[in-house]
């Protein structure tokens, strides 16, 4: 051992860094469609089973189309005997009962003459029909609309994303608003730039929007478009009929609905499913706007879908479809599973609903949950979570030789009750806001940390902890939740912190233009940048010390309109915030509030991801539809519990904690090992790198010590990240608080960790003091025996099995210096994962 | 001889140390002093021994020193050891309790002010362990002072009586102190009971109260929020916690009734107070519970300015109540009584006066941080004052137009309550604030001192005269002027060859301006005092007047004699510079001054460690101003540890001449 690790600079060094070579090009996530990205997705269709279905329904059962491109998309559902239902739209025929009426291709009912037609839907030896009605003109040449049919051609073929044209800058000249969503400017740009070379009236086919994306002319984004398929025909005709603006006079858009509804499961061998997008106008009026729309999938490995609408599931779990259309934006969730070899339930009952919820995924996706874990593995693992920290060899002895069933309940009580519990859900916390010297001052720093720290200490409700932060006001040194608006740097700032720690949004990208991927329109974000416009700030006499007040009627002026922006709340709508004193404090009340779909759940999901590695939404800040929880009963349950306990934090984590889920094993077995989310099993991750800091010094009974914090303070309970002037905690993606996001903590592994534990500084010279635990016990006399079993108990919160103590005696006793020797046992005890990784 | 030769003369008589340089003084023990005793006071610091005598010792109010010991500083292998000079000081009966400032002056200069303060509890010095099991068994009442640790904390045990309440308070910022203290009350297994930090009246130092149910052994945690070392006071006693006084100022000579805010206002019964006249701009007033040991020490504004005490019921924004009439000159004083609470005075101005509104508030420990606005009759906001990033702002306004103006008053948090009292003084007329941009110097004989002076002007914009009250036969001034829109300039001092040596004098800059037929005479002060006074809660502006020069020889001199200088030419000079043995070797820099027009000196201007021999060489141009030049003259400027020196020779006659015609 002592040879592998002195070596390990010469040959290790070069084997490690190949490894990470070839791993990290390995791991480079493989692209879902073509370089053309036309049409056509990378992975095999299968066919579909249709079987014996008891009956088949269509969906819409009745279609009136009111023009030439109005195409209706059918969608044919199989309802079986056991329950189940099938997509069979895949595997339908479609034959219209009277010739010359309508055209079906595929599955979509295209008009040809006005009339009355019925549609005969048969599949797996059912039928149905369907009737259609084309109305008087609709067959009539009339120009495709420029904000319905044109602008969505454009944002379909990826023309307005921000990839493309709809960059601030453009491409190649040519900019197009992000998404089409500034219509009229879409205008200028296409039909006055360019000299009209853009779209040509007199001669369609040659203008640039129909030549560069079919790639008669080159084109640095490849092929968008085939000649004469659907989207090229809008375009070409919209040209053609001397591009036509409706953008003032056409209906508006309201919203657009997806068939089927979220919630269908798919059991294998039924794995597709047809999505049918219509939208909703202003004028009472609907249309089918499957062809338009554009689709997108939450979890490509689970699901995939095509550019019609067809989603194709790959694998067992749980997908967002995102439908968009215009500004529009819509989810639905389709779950897909299979039965599975062996699967076999034999679970007690749930202890929680906790149980109960993660049981019944799991119980549907045919995952076995792994059993409880071993004492001392929870010894280890909740001591990490709830104080931070490696408990002492002693306590566990202690803990594995109590029989009493209630013993782990006991434990979590003591632990959360413990001033190490505050101390470390405060570096939690310190992350989130930003509590750095460099942001509240090296004063200010300490006394915010105080607060936090009192605040876990004291379980204030959750509710009232946001709120102390989010009206805060006064000097940051004597009312420390104002430094929450010392680290912003203005209203725009404070209100994305908010939004990110309070309601799980990155609302960012909505302050240039509407979201791209989320419902968050611009006029959203200054609204609700509205709420911290009034905050002011000024330096005071004493250094470091800042005033925050507000002062209302400060208003938010919109960019894009130059007017004020209406304050506006989620589901709320706009607020008159008018005679208001402080405009926060509306915001506040909004947040706190139980019906608030947001603040709890973003809450109870932060504190499931502490424990668990991962959120039920993950990441645990980054809410939105497109990224759904994977367990969303669980979700809103944990949210209901924690409102009606008055937001108590410490309730939810003692439900959590004391739940079988939280108690399983990280053991992957055959029915559980394709389970990276359903929370089948404990997934292990890698201690943070306070935590490692910590649990080397503690196996080694030498802690770090550091400047100007009291003489026992461990790195995990640190108020500032500038204390610790540590190599090793920055390597182990120690954050240094510069943003509000959860991913400035880096949890993945790096060749620098492997080598800081192999030769690093820290290691080496902790493992070479006559100090340590190993050599003081040499130095005493103490039995070799039990030194190594108190080096394991402290590491692993095990003793050593009998093959790996005969394995360290062996080798100790095989070595003239039994110190030196000890030193590579204990250097091979802190390389395992079993010490490296939560688990 | 083509070129001429000035030359000079080596001259230096004084007398040397191996210190040499101003003292510095950082720590006082005590630094609290109860009025009626003799106390025997040490002061610590650095770049003092016992051969830099003579030693006097300056306060800003009587103590009557007389010198007992001095002890030069240590140099040793775990660290230096401070200098240590002990006074014996006497406060009289009569002293008020408050701040006193006191400065060390030995034969190298004059130390920065250092904070005493004068205190009714007993004085003890600290010996604390930096651990529960070696804490400091302490007596009720009685002042403890001395410094946290670094990465530590001290511990005080107090055995208190059931029933017994105990005050307790730490002075660190007050002091001077970098400490940012923290008070924390443990139980005797070290659970924490009380832990303040912060004060809303003394910024970073904080109290707390405590009627303790049971009798008992208690400690008391005094440590730095960071964990560094600094010095702090401690004060432990019966004394009531007092925010602010309520009105927060009175009129000098007339007779005024003041109350106390905070917990402890309750019991304690309003007094009268009749402050003198006198240039102070503070009174200090102790608060006592009837019968009680201990004071608590607040301050108490006084000034001449005719008093208004608010009187209007609480009104708010939303609905303008009767705002209280007031002549000008006068000082405000009010309270916001709740939140949202908005006071309003009116007043009447001619077209064209200039008002100044200084805000007074959180330097005379008050909640509020205030907030005005000034309105006119039809509510139409003029001018603010409280948002920017200074305390106490100073509100200034031209009124273009006569009539009635409204002053809006509040906090600027909308906050209220009784300690947010507040005081807001008002003078019309313009004018001008004088500040000095340092205020403590060496002088030398034959010497010359330079005192900036900054002025912040109050909308007048003429010249300003300065000139020095406390002048002697070996200190004179020409004076000096601040021209019109200018802001800046500097006072030069001049010392006699016969100065005596190791004398403190201090002396006073005054400005003076004829504005709008009136004569406008001010002070000028030191910001630098005055936020140190403001720090320790006793923001009395006149202490801060001072210009302390001290007398010591310099390092080197020399003498320079004219001659003639001719168009078109130039002449060689070389200097010969006599260091003095036994003293530093500073760099010396060599001024030309008063040169005549066209005559420019070349050369190095800079003599560095032993040189004594400079080479500089006038060129002297064609158009070189003719005539006998007797006013120039060559100043010596020395370094001795930041504190500048400067000597100049004596006048200079330098005549410019046609160069001769040869005869062919």
């Amino acid at each position: 051992m002592a040879r592998q690790r002195r070596l390990f600079s010469q040959a290790s060094f070069k084997r490690c860094f190949l490894w990470s070579l070839v791993l990290s090009v390995s791991l480079l996530p493989a692209p879902a469609w073509t370089r053309e990205g036309s049409s056509a997705p990378a992975w095999e269709m299968e066919p579909v089973v249709v079987g014996a279905p008891e009956k088949i329904e269509v969906f819409p059962s009745e279609v009136s189309i009111g023009g030439a491109r109005q195409g209706v998309q059918l969608v044919v559902s199989g309802f079986y005997e056991d329950g189940e239902v099938r997509d069979l739209t895949r595997a339908a025929d479609f034959v219209p009962d009277v010739a010359g009426l309508v055209e079906v291709r595929g599955s979509r009912v295209e008009p040809l003459q006005s009339g009355q037609v019925a549609v005969v839907v048969r599949a797996g030896g059912r039928e149905t029909r369907v009737r259609v009605t084309v109305l008087p003109g609709a067959v009539e040449p009339h120009p495709p609309s420029f904000l319905f049919e044109v602008l969505p051609v454009l944002s379909k073929q990826g023309c307005s994303s921000g990839e493309c044209h709809g960059s601030p800058h453009g491409k190649g000249g040519f900019r197009l608003s992000l998404r089409a969503f500034r219509p009229a400017a879409d205008v200028d740009t296409l039909v006055n730039e360019q000299r009209g070379r853009r779209a040509n009236p007199a001669a369609p086919e040659t203008s640039l929007v129909l030549r560069k994306p079919t790639l008669e002319l080159p084109h640095q984004g490849g092929r968008r478009l085939r000649r004469g398929e659907f989207s090229w025909q809008v375009l070409r005709d919209w040209i053609a009929q001397r591009c036509p603006v409706d953008v003032e006079t056409a209906p508006r858009c309201v919203g657009v609905e997806i068939y089927p509804p979220s919630g269908r499961v798919l059991k294998r061998p039924a794995h597709s499913q047809q999505l049918r997008v219509q939208a909703r106008f202003d004028d009472g009026t609907a249309r089918d706007v499957t062809s338009l729309a554009v689709f997108t999938s939450s979890d490509e490995r689970v699901a995939g879908v095509t550019p019609d609408g067809l989603v194709v599931g790959h694998d067992r779990g749980e997908t967002a479809v995102v439908v968009r259309y215009l500004e529009f934006i819509e989810s639905v969730y389709l779950t897909f599973v299979k039965d599975v070899p062996d699967f076999a339930w034999s679970e007690p009952a749930p202890t929680n609903y906790v149980d109960a919820h993660v049981e019944e995924k799991l119980q549907q996706l045919k995952f076995v949950p792994a059993d409880l874990c071993t004492d001392g593995e929870f010894f280890r693992r909740v001591h990490l979570d709830i104080v931070g920290t490696l408990p002492d060899p002693e306590s566990t002895l202690e803990f594995l030789s109590d029989t009493s069933p209630a013993k782990r309940d006991r434990l979590i009580d003591r632990l959360l009750e413990s001033p190490e519990y505050a101390k470390f859900w405060t570096l939690k916390w310190g992350d989130l806001l930003r509590m750095s010297e460099r942001q509240v001052g090296k004063s200010g720093a300490r006394k915010y940390h105080r607060w936090i720290e009192e605040a876990v200490a004291s379980n204030m409700p959750y509710d009232r902890f946001a709120l102390a932060l989010l009206t805060a006001s006064g000097s940051t040194f004597l009312n420390p939740p104002a430094n929450y608006f010392r680290t912003t740097a203005d209203a725009n700032d404070a209100m994305e912190t908010s939004a990110q720690i309070f309601l799980g949004t990155r609302i960012q990208c909505a302050k240039c233009h509407n979201h791209p991927f989320e419902r968050w329109t611009q006029d959203n974000y200054y609204g609700l940048v509205s709420f911290f416009s009034a905050v002011q700030k000024k330096q005071t006499g004493r250094p470091g010390e800042q005033l925050v007040w507000t002062e209302p009627g400060e208003e938010t002026i919109h960019p894009h309109t130059g007017q004020p922006a209406r304050p506006w709340l989620p589901g709320r709508g706009d607020v008159d915030l008018s005679g208001a004193g402080d405009p926060r404090e509306e915001f506040a009340r909004w947040l706190a509030e139980k019906e608030n779909p947001f603040f709890a759940r973003v809450e109870v999901n932060r504190i499931w991801s502490h424990l668990f590695g991962r959120g039920i939404v993950q990441p645990f800040d980054d809410f939105r539809d497109s990224n759904p929880p994977c367990n969303a009963p669980l979700l809103d349950a944990l949210a209901r519990d924690f409102v009606e306990h008055g937001f108590d934090r410490e309730h939810i984590l003692r439900t959590i904690l004391r739940s079988r889920t939280y108690q399983r094993s990280a053991r992957a077995g055959p029915l559980n090992r394709e389970d990276r989310m359903y929370f089948s099993r404990y997934l292990p991750r890698r201690l943070s790198a306070e935590q490692m800091l910590d649990a080397v010094g503690h196996v080694l009974g030498l802690h770090e010590t550091f400047p100007a914090v009291v003489a026992a303070t461990r790195a995990t309970q640190l108020p500032v990240p500038e204390l610790a002037k540590s190599n090793f905690l920055k390597v182990f993606g120690q954050p240094q608080r510069e943003s509000v996001c959860a991913c400035e903590r880096v949890e993945e592994s790096s060749l620098p960790q492997t080598l800081e534990l192999y030769n690093g500084a820290t290691i080496h010279s902790k493992l070479t003091d006559p100090e340590n635990r190993f050599h003081a016990a040499v130095a005493r006399g103490e039995e070799l025996s039990a030194t190594i079993d108190r080096l394991y108990l402290a590491a692993y919160c095990r003793v050593p099995s009998p093959r790996e103590r005969a394995a360290a005696l062996e080798y100790v006793a095989s070595n003239p210096e039994p110190g030196r020797a000890l030193e590579d046992v204990c250097w091979a005890v802190l390389n395992q994962t079993e010490f490296l990784f939560q688990h | 001889m083509k070129h001429s030769l000035l030359t000079a003369c080596c001259l230096a008589a004084v007398v040397g140390s191996a210190v040499s340089a101003a003292p510095h003084i950082s720590l006082a023990v005590p630094a609290a002093l109860p009025p009626g005793t003799t106390v025997e006071v040490t002061f610590f610091g650095q770049r003092f021994g016992p051969d830099d005598g003579p030693f006097e010792l300056w306060s800003s109010v009587p103590l009557e020193p007389e010198l007992l010991a001095v002890r030069k500083e240590v140099a040793g292998d775990g660290g230096s050891r401070l200098a240590e000079i002990t006074f014996r000081l006497t406060v009289s009966e009569e002293a008020a309790v408050g701040a006193v400032l006191v400065r060390l002056a030995t034969a190298w200069g004059v130390s920065e002010p250092l904070l005493l303060f004068i205190d009714d509890l007993p004085v003890i010095r600290s010996e604390a362990g930096t651990q529960l099991q070696s804490a400091q068994t302490v007596s009720a009442p009685v002042g403890v002072e001395g410094t946290t640790p670094v990465d530590g904390a001290r511990f005080f045990r107090v055995e208190v009586a059931a029933g017994e309440r105990l005050a307790v308070e730490v002075f660190g910022e007050r002091l001077g102190s970098a400490i940012d203290p923290i008070l924390r009350l443990l139980s005797t297994d070290g659970r924490e009971l009380v832990y303040v930090d912060d004060d809303a009246c003394f910024g970073a130092d904080c109290r707390f109260e405590r009627t303790f149910a049971t009798a008992g052994e208690f400690f008391i945690e005094v440590r730095d929020v960071l964990y560094r070392e600094g010095r702090f006071r401690l004060r432990i006693g019966d004394f009531p916690l007092v925010q602010s006084l309520f009105p927060l100022g009175a009129a000098v000579g007339a007779e005024s009734v003041i109350s106390f805010t905070g917990v402890d206002a309750g019991e304690l019964p309003p007094r009268s107070v009749f402050p003198p006249p006198s240039r102070r701009t503070v009174l200090p007033v102790a608060a006592r519970f009837p019968g009680g040991k201990a004071a608590a020490l607040q301050a108490l504004r006084v000034s001449s300015l005719p008093q208004v005490v608010e009187a209007t019921p609480e009104t708010s924004d939303q609905e303008p109540g009767v705002a209280t009439r007031v002549e000008l000159p006068c000082a405000l004083n009010g309270r916001l009584e709740a939140a949202g609470d908005v006071d309003d005075y009116v007043f009447s101005v001619a077209a064209g006066e200039v008002v100044s509104f200084r805000c007074l508030s959180r330097g005379l420990g008050s909640h509020t941080n205030l907030f005005l606005e000034l309105l006119d009759a039809d509510g139409k906001m003029l001018k603010t004052a409280g948002t920017r990033n200074v305390e106490d702002e100073v509100l200034v306004h031209e009124f273009l137009e006569a009539g009635d103006y409204w002053l809006r008053v509040r906090d600027l948090l909308r906050r209220g309550g009784s300690g947010h009292v507040y005081r807001v003084e008002i003078e019309p007329g313009r004018g001008f604030d004088l500040n000095l941009g340092r205020d403590r110097f060496l002088m030398a004989p034959r010497g010359a001192v330079y005192v900036p002076v900054q002025a912040r002007r109050r909308g007048y914009e003429g010249p300003i005269q300065l000139s020095v009250d406390g002048l002697s036969p070996y200190l004179r001034t020409d004076g000096a002027t601040i021209p019109a829109g200018k802001n800046e300039a500097t006072l030069t001092l001049l010392l006699a060859q016969d100065l005596p040596l190791h004398v403190l004098r201090t002396i006073g800059v005054r400005g003076y301006a004829r504005i709008e037929g009136n004569d406008c005479r001010v002070t000028a002060g030191s910001g630098r005092v005055r936020g140190l006074l403001q720090r320790a809660g006793f923001p009395d502006d006149s202490v801060g007047e001072r210009v302390f020069l001290r007398s010591v020889a310099a390092p080197a001199d020399l003498d320079v004699r004219g001659r003639d200088l001719v168009r078109g030419r130039s002449a060689a000079v070389r200097i010969h510079v006599a260091r003095e043995a036994g003293l530093p070797r500073p760099t010396i820099h060599v001024r030309w001054h008063q040169l005549p027009a066209g005559v420019k000196a070349h050369g190095r201007m800079r003599l560095e460690g032993e040189a004594e021999q400079l080479d500089l060489r006038l060129e002297v141009s064609a158009e070189a101003a003719l005539g006998l030049h007797d006013q120039v003259f060559v100043e010596l400027e020395m370094n001795l540890f930041g504190e500048a020196v400067r000597i100049r020779s004596v006048p200079l006659s330098l005549r410019v001449r046609e160069p001769r015609l040869r005869r062919l």
